[in-house]
């Protein structure tokens, strides 16, 4: 189905007429039901996003960088890191990889020529801005301070306005991410080319059938709590406030069983983003194809179901922690499964150190670390030490920086040539790596030390004996800081006026690289041929690959031809 | 497989192991223990360390040795060797974690089970925050009757001593309903088996004191408990570690594990400083203020006790009240003091 080439760009440059028709460039800014636009719009949104919560983070560590609350003060330490949680988490990760990468990827990878429902698909995008907008307009109001997580009692007293806001803006991206759910999977179910089975399917399309199912049963759940919560701040409802008879820990259940498994949504999408990087980049075939793509659902299943080992400190009752605590240590075993696997397509392979194989191996090494403290967090006599301790905080980043945006690094030096037609600088795509990588384990490391010797999470203020761990964090928050700008100057450089990347730049086996970069508009020209396995390298010679190849130019050469005619602009 | 590399593997191997059990002993990462619970938390934090370093040299080694060995050569454009699964090997790293994880579920409902079996941890929920606080003695709370844990637990002795534990923003408030003591700073008697009985006055708190490796958050609304052994002498930090508005930070108190003797002597000399002031209502007269972080206290006016205050209205401070109490602050007094009024 794809072609091999020995020097893409020169294979592509002598018939630039076979590039599709270039297509303006404000169709990002309209309300374009086409899956890729879409994609492209949710990235570079939830990119700025990303940076708005970036800053907001260099803020906190800012506050943290010494012991007394000396530079954002109390209350507004306290607004900074709920954005800063409800920023990365709402309209970061989960848009920038469920809409992002899914929209742009799914129906490439899959043969279609859109999503199931386009104009649905336009509809989730477009709520992500308003959700956005209220964040930062709560920014200049009211911050919303309890925290992401938003116990009551605490956010019915903590100001009407912002929490209002804060339940607002999550309720929008809630819509959104269920829109794109419904979307998603009817997309992978039925609309895969004629002839390839789920099996024949690439692992990123089961990670996402897998998020998006997540998604669909655990986000109605939280959008139940916020309501809830919502009355009980505005109409003096007491669903959850005590001083009416309320339990507050209902709530807590209520949004861990979204919130835990919306860990999941935030990293199988990069699970299966890696098994597709590792590949290319190894020249060698995934290994173990069907025991990643089950344990995806395996994760899926497990992950439904561990949610209170948020709560092990919550007085709940005996039975529940131990129920909780086993369930939550199952899903280490296909977590582990994956982790192998990966290592086992590496072992043996030709790996090219591009700057999307270093972001891939780096989000191994440091997935490996949150996953070995997410067993400790687990195990319910340990968790009781460390709950809502930096060791948390250390946790969480390791899973969702180390994890997820590694990820999303690896897979935008993966992609950006299909989505822009254009190759991003190596050189700074390794200064990049090395600042995040530095930056990264400086700022988190030492906050699992900080957790395990009692510095709880959420302090403007601290005990002077944890002053040079601290320090030490905020250097590294910095070094992260900087490390962003070589990326946002590459990525915006290379657009622009970056090399021509050619259809398969880095002679994928996958079908989105068997159209031209970017692809047109129904993405391929005539109908896409499954001629080969999503991860068949070193199976085929380079003859067959070359003769695959010349049959894909040819169909195209015929398409164009055909649509010379209608095609004007 | 040559003989030469399976001796490397094995010494390998043999090396791996001995530094994750040298990484297990020597990881420095916990501060001192000074409870029943903590040394047996600590022996199995240790163990899971040990583990967990094992798993990840192994995990970071195999990534290097691919990155150095299986590297693209220069000039070199073909694939990599087509192996795209091994049967044997998924089992294995599949039963691996497995039993893994196995032991570490068996391990910590043992340890869970040493530290909290018996006691009910789960707590009650009352239909009202609005509720006495409790005076009862363990005996005679009639929801305290050691109910039948999930595990069968090992019998763990009556408590000696109950403490009723009230958190408001920002302050931790002990009654002894024994003698009726109020104080704001928690004096146990070392090697008695206490029991703490929790509540909230106005948000979530979280009674964490890092020596013991124990934690409960307090809910409004609701009873919660601990118990434990204090079995080492000395002052500790109390912290509430469930976010709890803006001076949560600050929100420390001290926890005086003392012997048996001078703990009567404090116990008395603070009924007596009291004097009869309601009788169950004393203030411990050395301190008319809740201490907070790294010498900070939080001040009450004379003339009325902010203990009285909230025996009275059963509330925790507003920030209305919290204006009118002092605090005073030391280098950077100006900003926070101010930052103090909202």
């Amino acid at each position: 189905m794809t072609q091999l080439q020995d020097n893409p760009t020169l294979a592509a440059a002598p018939k630039a007429s076979l590039d599709p028709p270039a297509e303006p460039w404000w169709r990002f800014f309209t309300f374009s039901t086409d899956h890729k636009v879409i994609g492209i719009q949710y990235l570079v949104t939830t990119f700025f996003f990303y940076l708005v919560g970036g800053a907001l983070a260099t803020a906190v560590r800012a506050e943290l960088a010494t012991p007394e609350a000396d530079f954002l003060g109390f209350e507004r330490y306290n607004g900074a890191f709920t954005l800063h949680a409800t920023i990365m988490i709402f309209l970061w990760i989960v848009p920038a990889l469920m809409g992002g990468f899914g929209n742009y990827l799914v129906p490439l990878m899959i043969g279609a020529r859109d999503m199931a429902f386009p104009k649905l698909n336009a509809v989730a995008f477009w709520l992500v801005p308003p959700s956005g907008l209220l964040l930062l307009a709560s920014l200049f109001i009211e911050a919303p301070s309890a925290g992401w997580t938003s116990y009551p009692p605490l956010s019915l007293i903590s100001g009407k306005v912002g929490e209002e806001l804060w339940i607002l803006s999550i309720l929008l991206a809630g819509t959104s991410s269920i829109l794109g759910a419904v979307n998603f999977i009817t997309t992978i179910l039925k609309m895969r080319l004629p002839g390839m089975k789920m099996e024949d399917m690439p692992l990123f399309c089961w990670a996402m059938l897998a998020a998006s199912i997540i998604t669909l049963i655990a986000t109605p759940v939280l959008a139940g709590a916020l309501i809830l919560l919502s009355f009980d701040l505005l109409a003096g409802t007491a669903f959850f406030n005590p001083s009416g008879g309320g339990d507050p820990v209902v709530y807590q259940h209520m949004f861990w069983f979204y919130s835990h498994p919306a860990v999941y949504i935030m990293v199988l999408p990069v699970f299966g983003m890696i098994s597709e990087i590792l590949p290319v980049h190894a020249r060698k075939p995934i290994f173990a194809y069907k025991a990643i793509a089950y344990s995806s659902l395996a994760i899926c299943f497990l992950g439904l179901i561990v949610w209170v080992h948020h709560m092990f400190t919550s007085g709940t009752p005996d039975w529940m922690r131990v129920f909780f605590m086993i369930a939550t240590m199952a899903i280490a075993v296909p977590t582990g499964i994956k982790v192998f696997s990966w290592l086992a397509t590496l072992w043996g392979g030709k790996i090219h150190f591009r700057s999307a194989m270093l972001f891939g191996m780096g989000f191994i090494s440091m997935f490996v670390i949150g996953g070995l403290s997410g067993i400790i967090l687990a195990s319910v006599p340990l968790d009781i030490h460390v709950h809502d301790t930096y060791f948390v905080v250390a946790h969480l980043h390791y899973v969702l920086f180390g994890g997820s945006v590694f990820g999303i690094y690896a897979g935008l030096y993966h992609w950006f040539p299909k989505m822009t037609g254009r190759l991003l600088n190596e050189f700074w795509g390794r200064v990049h790596f090395v600042l995040t990588f530095v930056g990264f384990n400086m700022c988190f490391l030492p906050m699992h030390k900080l957790g395990l010797m009692g510095m709880p999470r959420r302090v403007a203020q601290y005990d002077p004996q944890f002053a040079d761990l601290n320090w030490i964090s905020s250097v590294g928050a910095f070094v992260l800081a900087i490390s962003t700008l070589p990326f946002l100057v590459n990525a915006i450089y290379s657009w622009v006026a970056g090399p021509k990347a050619g259809d398969n730049p880095w002679q994928a086996l996958t079908l989105e690289w068997a159209t031209s970069s970017p692809p047109p508009a129904h993405n391929f020209y005539g109908d896409p041929i499954l001629l080969t396995g999503p991860y068949d390298y070193g199976l085929h010679s380079k003859e067959t690959l070359d003769y695959f190849a010349a049959q894909l130019q040819s169909l195209r050469e015929l398409a164009l031809a055909e649509a010379e005619p209608t095609t004007s602009s | 497989m040559s003989a030469l590399s399976n001796i490397i593997l094995v010494g390998i191997g043999v090396l791996l192991t001995l530094a994750s059990l040298w990484y297990g002993q020597n990881h420095h990462l916990l501060p001192e223990a000074a409870a029943n619970s903590a040394p047996l938390f600590d022996s199995l934090f240790n163990s899971t360390i040990t583990i967990a370093t094992g798993i990840f040299l192994v995990v970071e080694g195999v990534l290097l040795y691919c990155a150095i060995r299986y590297r693209k050569r220069r000039g070199d454009r073909g694939d990599g060797d087509p192996n795209h699964g091994n049967v044997l090997l998924e089992i294995v790293w599949t039963a691996v974690p497995a039993v893994i994880i196995l032991w570490l579920g068996l391990a910590s409902l043992d340890v869970y089970q040493a530290v909290y079996g018996g006691a009910d941890v789960g707590g009650h929920i009352h239909t009202a925050m609005a509720m006495e606080p409790s005076q009862d003695s363990a005996a005679g709370d009639p929801d305290y009757a050691y109910t039948p844990a999930l595990l069968p637990g090992k019998e763990m002795g009556q408590p000696e001593l109950v403490v009723q534990v009230q958190g408001m923003q920002y302050a931790w408030v002990f009654t002894y309903p024994e003698s009726g003591l109020v104080a704001g700073e928690l004096h146990l008697p070392l090697n008695k088996r206490v029991r703490l009985n929790m509540t909230a006055l106005d948000v979530n708190h979280a009674f964490w004191v890092p020596q013991f490796r124990l934690k409960q958050d307090l809910i409004p609304g609701r009873e919660t408990h601990l118990e434990f052994v204090p079995t080492q002498l000395g002052t500790y930090p109390i912290v509430c570690a469930e976010l709890c508005g803006p001076y949560h930070g600050v929100m420390a108190g001290q926890l005086i594990v003392e012997t048996p003797e001078e703990f009567e002597r404090w116990q008395q000399e603070q009924v007596l400083a009291a004097g009869g002031e309601g009788g169950a209502l004393a203030l411990a007269a050395d301190s008319p203020s809740l201490p907070l972080q790294h010498g900070h206290r939080l001040e009450f006016s004379p003339s009325e006790s902010a203990f009285v205050q909230v025996h009275r209205q059963r509330l925790g401070l507003s920030p209305a009240e919290l204006a009118s109490l002092q605090l005073p602050l030391d280098a950077h007094s100006g900003d926070a003091s101010r930052s103090f009024l909202p």
